[in-house]
């Protein structure tokens, strides 16, 4: 089964000892034969646009991909830089404010949006708790890109499921869908075209990710649209 | 083949199905676990003893299923009269504690004497235990009753790391990983501090997917005698290895 992984990162880890090497994201991906979408971790702790040249410069566009950051709490340092992030190769933007600690209502978050609407590639938003995915759904409906909230687990699943009820441009990343039957009872309210699959590699275990969507009773198609058809026509091209 | 020492039985409050006896059955052939250890969600989140009572009628439909009580220690001598009504069932096999839903920290002194009015058994204790805190509080309860033997939930959550060090020193203390953050390095790191004979498999099912656990043992960098233990062989000497391999 092919595989695109749409949350892996690398570099170094600061709140525990642990191997977070490009190389190590490698090592793990390549025991799946899987593609992935990444970025430095320097850019999510210290400072996105040192992140950024460190993902440019890092990653080879074999098996993984380049995702830009911005961290708003930095606004408006640095904003050009998001002018032209498409020319530059990057595939996607992540924003972290789960763990940088603001709000999807943080007003410089919505200036960011602005900036980066001009590009049509996915937004990731790694959240949680309740009531941001909701605010996430009204920033969506404010622009055309793609939108893909990580961070859905068994506490707000419900919270998921009614924006994507509502909101044609948001999807759902799985990595943290951990009750059982997860997948299955979102097929059968919103089905699994906006399901895309991620794993938090090599921070969290891939082998977790790739064992929630395998282990499974969906169907091969419905696997294999998780695994990468549905994050392919996201971002348009066949990769 | 896996013992899963952490299981719930009945309806959560989130966007999750329920899971009746078949249903749980099929879950367990799917992941091949051979005994499973539930506890009433409907007891840690509402009332004790109806959730308890719920539970006893699950754990009769299967020979695979074992069972904890849920205890809330606002309710001392009821909880006490709840142990006492269940110990001679031979599927019950220790007590389930919830600081968190109860709000009765594991260092209150009702916790302790539950601990001490049944030390003299052989009830395994399955506390929910979340950060650095509540990991000390269980540290000195293991402390006070060394002959009693603790299972330390989701080995503190997410500051497992710091709270694997906490534990460290207490024999009685065993540790199991189940967390919504599938760390990649938990189960590796859980070893490596406590020893292999004090690592066992719990999932949280039917809160978490087994899949969760079984994939952090699978890409723990385990060996594959480490994964054995984990799956099932300590849960065998915990639980008085009455179980065929």
């Amino acid at each position: 089964m092919r595989i695109l992984d749409v949350n892996t990162a690398f570099g170094f880890y600061p709140y525990r000892k642990l191997d977070t090497s490009l190389e190590t994201l490698k090592g793990i991906l390549g025991n799946y034969n899987a593609r992935a979408f990444s970025l430095s971790l320097k850019g999510v702790f210290y400072d996105a646009r040192e992140g950024n040249e460190e993902t440019l410069n890092l990653i080879g566009r074999d098996n993984i991909y380049p995702v830009a950051t911005y961290d708003p709490r930095a606004y408006p340092r640095d904003i050009e830089y998001l002018e032209d992030l498409i020319s530059r190769g990057f595939l996607a933007i992540a924003f972290f404010p789960r763990m940088q600690g603001w709000t999807v209502d943080f007003a410089p978050f919505r200036m960011v949006l602005d900036i980066i609407e001009a590009e049509s590639f996915p937004v990731v938003i790694h959240t949680g708790g309740y009531g941001e995915i909701t605010k996430i759904s009204i920033l969506a409906e404010e622009i055309e890109n793609p939108v893909i909230i990580s961070g859905t687990g068994y506490s707000n699943l419900s919270e998921a499921i009614a924006v994507v009820q509502e909101v044609d441009n948001i999807y759902i990343e799985t990595h943290l869908l951990n009750s059982p039957d997860a997948l299955e009872f979102c097929r059968r309210y919103i089905g699994i075209e906006r399901f895309v699959f991620g794993s938090g590699a090599p921070v969290l275990s891939f082998e977790t990710a790739y064992n929630v969507v395998e282990k499974s009773s969906l169907s091969d198609d419905d696997k294999e649209m998780i695994f990468y058809k549905n994050l392919e026509d996201l971002v348009g091209v066949r990769l | 083949m896996i013992i899963d020492i952490h299981c719930h039985y009945g309806l959560w409050s989130f966007a999750i199905d329920s899971f009746e006896a078949e249903k749980v059955k099929e879950y367990m052939d799917r992941f091949d676990v051979k005994r499973a250890v539930f506890s009433s969600a409907k007891g840690i989140v509402y009332d004790f003893r109806e959730g308890n009572r719920d539970l006893m009628n699950f754990l009769e439909e299967d020979d695979r299923f074992l069972g904890y009580v849920v205890l809330n220690p606002n309710y001392l001598e009821e909880s006490i009269e709840e142990v006492e009504r269940y110990k001679e069932n031979n599927k019950i096999v220790g007590i389930k504690l919830h600081p968190s839903y109860s709000r009765v920290p594991i260092s209150d002194e009702k916790t302790f004497k539950i601990v001490e009015y049944f030390s003299n058994t052989k009830l395994i204790y399955l506390i929910h235990t979340w950060g650095v805190s509540m990991s000390t509080q269980l540290a000195r309860l293991a402390e006070k009753f060394p002959d009693v033997r603790f299972i330390m939930a989701h080995t503190g959550g997410d500051t497992w790391s710091g709270c694997l060090d906490v534990v460290r020193p207490y024999p009685n203390i065993y540790v199991e990983p189940c967390s919504s953050y599938a760390d990649r390095d938990k189960l590796r790191v859980s070893i490596d501090t406590v020893g292999i004979n004090r690592v066992l498999f719990g999932s949280d099912f039917t809160l978490i997917n087994p899949a969760f656990v079984i994939g952090m043992v699978e890409g723990g960098g385990l060996t594959v005698e480490e994964k054995q233990t984990v799956y099932y062989k300590n849960a065998i000497k915990l639980l008085g290895g009455d179980i065929d391999a």
